[in-house]
């Protein structure tokens, strides 16, 4: 079985896998879109307005910067790809697991347990976040670490309810665990 | 590829550290992605697809760069 993070167990029910909202992504990319455009603009109008760089060594010299700046933009491509990818909040009947991956050498995990939560807060703020339902979750936990927060994440008040149903189960089950 | 003239030797030298710093982020980057997305199939199509075109970039680049300093 392939695990989301390191400590589940093959019994846990897995009830939802978050990543950050596609906004967010499409604005990365659209930063990303722009300095691709200039290199696409460069190859298309520097023949008509500056040839003299296209000729001779300068020529081979201007080519051989445009193909290490593809590189640089194949390369940034790829990581804004890989940190959306790696960057998921998970939320199973036993915990809610984050995962961040910041950067390329730094990768946490961060686990709370259900029985653990206080209070779930979602927020969805700005003009994208209303239209596209985006937004933030905070969990106020009793543990050692004192607020679990989930940042725009989309159905904030979806993913709310989903916490708070599984919190109340969790204490009817040990309720009833008491009783008998 | 001739060294003897400054330039060339400025060229290269910048050329090497430059590509020698992409493809070590490159290699860490698909290196996390298989690491940390479990190694399933999708992660490994996108890593196998992404080194493709990046050293057929690197490979075209270094091509240029003989032409330049031969």
């Amino acid at each position: 079985m392939n695990k989301l993070f390191p400590s589940q167990l093959d019994e846990e029910k897995i009830y939802l896998v978050v990543r950050e909202h596609w906004v967010h992504l499409f604005l990365k990319v659209l930063v990303w879109v722009f300095f691709a455009a200039a290199l696409v603009l460069f190859n298309r109008f520097a023949n008509q307005y500056v040839p003299e760089i296209l000729e001779g060594a300068s020529g081979q010299v201007t080519l051989l910067f445009t193909q290490v700046y593809t590189l640089f933009m194949a390369l940034s491509l790829f990581l804004i790809f890989t940190f959306h990818y790696l960057n998921i909040q998970v939320i199973t009947n036993i915990r809610i697991v984050d995962v961040t991956q910041v950067g390329l050498f730094s990768h946490t995990v961060s686990e709370l347990h259900i029985d653990k939560i206080e209070d779930v807060t979602s927020r969805t703020t700005g003009i994208f976040g209303t239209i596209f339902n985006y937004g933030d979750v905070y969990i106020q936990t009793a543990a050692a670490v004192e607020r679990f927060e989930f940042n725009d994440v989309p159905n904030p008040a979806e993913i709310e309810k989903v916490i708070l149903d599984l919190y109340e189960k969790n204490s009817n089950f040990a309720k009833e665990k008491e009783k008998n | 590829m001739d060294f003897s003239n400054p330039a060339n030797l400025l060229i290269a030298g910048v050329y090497f550290v430059v590509t020698g710093v992409l493809v070590f982020f490159s290699m860490f980057g698909v290196y996390i992605l298989i690491r940390y997305g479990k190694s399933s199939l999708f992660t490994f199509s996108v890593s196998i697809f992404y080194s493709f075109i990046f050293l057929k970039i690197l490979s075209d680049s270094y091509t240029t760069l003989q032409l330049l300093l031969s």
